[in-house]
């Protein structure tokens, strides 16, 4: 990269006072885990993984955080979502009733294929449902921004998510990163945005609540991480087809989820974090977060 | 804080692919909807939309929705006589509501068997377009540096694009912008989607009538599909140039429902907020704005809803706002709409009209404001709202003030 990441110059002190993750690894029941964090229980039936997975990891965030109704209005929702995952069992479904001497046929996909899915399939894998499931569940009213698919874009939305709070916009941001990477259509994805050699794509999901410092030690709480900087660049490429991201997990690629991932650790161990990514479709973007 | 010039504007629309004929139809109040051509819709629910006519330039994507986000900017950009102007891309960037990335159902019917996809076929082969790919070819047509932002946020998207950009410029991270949106949803799984959910009207043997916000025999939207991109400048820096200027952007505001998936707040909650904090972003009273440029969608949830927070909103003044609808001639663009509809009240407002409000002949006794029936109206003021409402609970607003 020609010109490396520009200085986001900070205003105020920005901490993060929460975190949480979700990584469902193999026979972890997202189905199950979510149901303590619904406010109504059969809303469960709208969601798909990412969705869960977002909630999830919102709630373990959130746990513990005085956050009253008031207080909800004015915290922003800030999130990256991962490529678009359609559950493979309906995409077969949909493709087998619509085929015809083995090509696509309308007539077979309006007046049969459509007919055997079920109606809320149209919800499970919309880019902005994992926000919908979040603010609905936890109350988050404030200013948001969600963004797809990669980790530059990540960046892109803690960068407005800090400006929002210097500016007094909000009074706290849940910053956070969702993909949901162990699916059919993913892999078609990530095929434009590989991982770095040697990684694998892992379904994950982390947010961090992000405030101003001085509010939250006004409050008595003690912060865990303050962000020192954060610089995001972009140099767009001829090729803008391809993702190298690697994270603090090492062999796990969690995508957008990268950051927030590294976060939510290095704030369980009280560490301090310098993290970066630089992806193939032009991003290059780190941040320095020391331990309070 | 800067102010925020609005110096280029650039249109793909059921419509029209330029400014004046863009303004010219709506103000004509000319219906966009038609059968749909771009694929046979078959035994769908739904077989009526709002297409984009003709040849809109550089067709090198599967999917519409990219080539019409990048002829618009490219438009924009042409409109904002930037090439030649002592204002450089450094300190400029591009922000964009898309639609969907969906796959294509040819390719999924012929991969499906296979364990993998073949060799030498990649994931653009399966996916339509990817939605991303708007914003970086944006960004290396025009030398634009600064990191792009994507917003997903459904059919608030484009609305949001646009607010991200006016915080950008306002606040002096960036020189300039190009802010707006793109989106196609008319194909086989776009359009069978919001079949499946009873989202859209019906009305397949009465196109021109099909789009009828607020009107009492309202049974669904009409899905359009297009793009709209405006160059957002610091007004010293558009002044300094002499630029010519549309329109000012003084303000914007979101808010989440926390409400229903597929509904809108029942007292519109998050309508208001969005629509206070925009007031607010603004430094401008709800008492000055007499005009409000609805999402306005022609679905029985979504209008009284908006009705009854704009009557929050203005209160004892609200029967003295006038509100109109875009959709009702165009369409829904989903997350191109804010973006187009935002344009469709400038390029009017700019030669001192408001556009009428098509279709509505039995007013909804849920929805009592005044909606600029049938007929133009000249503009009383300059400073107006804008509302765009997403599916699961996003709102935007935006104020502008136009003509300057």
């Amino acid at each position: 990269m020609d010109a490396g990441p520009r200085h986001h110059q900070a205003r105020a002190a920005l901490a993060v006072t929460a975190a949480g993750a979700c990584v469902p690894r193999d026979g972890d029941d997202t189905m199950s885990a979510v149901v303590p964090f619904l406010r109504v229980p059969k809303t469960r039936k709208f969601m798909g993984k990412q969705d869960r997975m977002a909630v999830i990891a919102a709630g373990r965030a959130l746990a513990g955080v005085d956050l009253p109704a008031e207080a909800r209005i004015r915290t922003g929702f800030y999130l990256a979502v991962g490529f678009i995952p359609f559950e493979r069992p309906e995409i077969e479904t949909l493709a087998e009733h619509s085929a015809e001497a083995g090509a696509f046929s309308m007539a077979r996909f309006s007046g049969e294929a459509i007919h055997r899915v079920n109606p809320l399939l149209t919800f499970r894998c919309l880019p902005n449902m994992p926000m919908f499931h979040v603010s609905a569940n936890f109350g988050v009213m404030g200013g948001y921004l969600v963004t797809y698919p990669g980790a530059g874009q990540l960046y892109v939305a803690l960068q407005e998510a800090a400006c929002a709070l210097e500016a007094g916009e909000i009074d706290r941001a849940l910053v956070g990163g969702v993909a949901d990477q162990d699916n059919f259509l993913v892999e078609f994805g990530l095929r434009r945005s590989p991982p770095c050699d040697g990684a694998r794509p892992v379904d994950a999901a982390a947010f961090v609540l992000l405030e101003r410092e001085a509010d939250a030690r006004a409050r008595g709480v003690t912060p865990g991480l303050r962000l020192t900087a954060l610089d995001v660049a972009y140099n767009p490429r001829e090729e803008a087809t391809h993702e190298e991201t690697p994270n603090a997990g090492g062999h796990d690629y969690f995508g957008p989820a990268s950051l927030p991932m590294a976060l939510t650790e290095a704030f369980r161990e009280r560490r301090s974090l310098r993290h970066r990514v630089t992806t193939r479709d032009g991003f290059d973007a780190a941040s320095t977060w020391e331990a309070a | 804080m800067r102010r925020v010039a609005v110096t280029g504007m650039g249109i793909v629309s059921p419509l029209g692919t330029s400014l004046g004929e863009y303004r010219d139809r709506l103000l004509a109040g000319e219906p966009a909807g038609a059968p749909i051509t771009l694929f046979d819709p078959a035994a769908l629910s739904t077989r009526i939309a709002a297409e984009v006519r003709g040849d809109v330039g550089e067709r090198v994507e599967r999917d519409r929705k990219v080539a019409f986000g990048v002829a618009a900017a490219r438009l924009a950009m042409a409109d904002a006589q930037i090439q030649g102007a002592p204002l450089t891309p450094n300190g400029a960037g591009v922000s964009m509501g898309m639609g969907l990335e969906l796959f294509c159902m040819d390719d999924m019917v012929e991969f499906m068997g296979a364990e993998r996809i073949p060799a030498g076929r990649d994931a653009s082969t399966f996916l339509q377009t990817p939605s991303d790919t708007c914003i970086h070819r944006i960004a290396r047509e025009h030398g634009l540096r600064e990191p792009p932002m994507l917003h997903v946020s459904a059919c608030a998207a484009s609305t949001d694009a646009i607010g991200a950009a006016f915080r950008q410029v306002r606040s002096g991270r960036r020189r300039w912008m190009l802010a707006g949106g793109a989106d196609s949803m008319i194909n086989p799984l776009g359009v069978a989607g919001f079949c499946k959910i009873d989202a859209m009207t019906t009305r397949n043997g009465d196109p021109s009538r099909a789009s009828r916000p607020f009107d009492r025999d309202r049974d669904g939207f009409l899905l359009g599909e297009g793009a709209a991109v405006l160059v957002l400048e610091d007004l010293d820096d558009a002044l300094a140039r002499g630029a010519r200027i549309h329109a000012e952007i003084l303000g914007y505001g979101s808010s989440l429902d926390a409400h229903g998936i597929s509904e809108p707040h029942p007292e519109g909650e998050g309508a208001l907020l969005a629509m206070r904090r925009a007031l607010d972003s603004a430094g401008v009273g709800a008492g000055e704005v007499t005009h409000v440029n609805a999402h306005g969608t022609s679905t029985p949830k979504n209008d009284p809803v908006e009705t009854l927070a704009l009557r929050r909103l203005f209160g004892e003044r609200a029967g003295e706002v006038t509100v109109n609808a875009t959709k009702s001639m165009i369409g829904h663009l989903v997350s191109a709409s804010g973006a187009a509809e935002l344009v469709a009240h400038m390029a009017c407002a700019g030669a001192g009209w408001i556009h009428p409000t098509i279709n509505l002949e039995n007013p909804d006794p849920a929805c009592d404001l005044d909606y600029v029936p049938r007929v133009p109206r000249r503009m009383r003021s300059p400073l107006a709202l804008k509302n765009s409402f997403g599916f699961g609970g996003q709102n935007a607003s935006i104020v502008v003030r136009a003509p300057c």
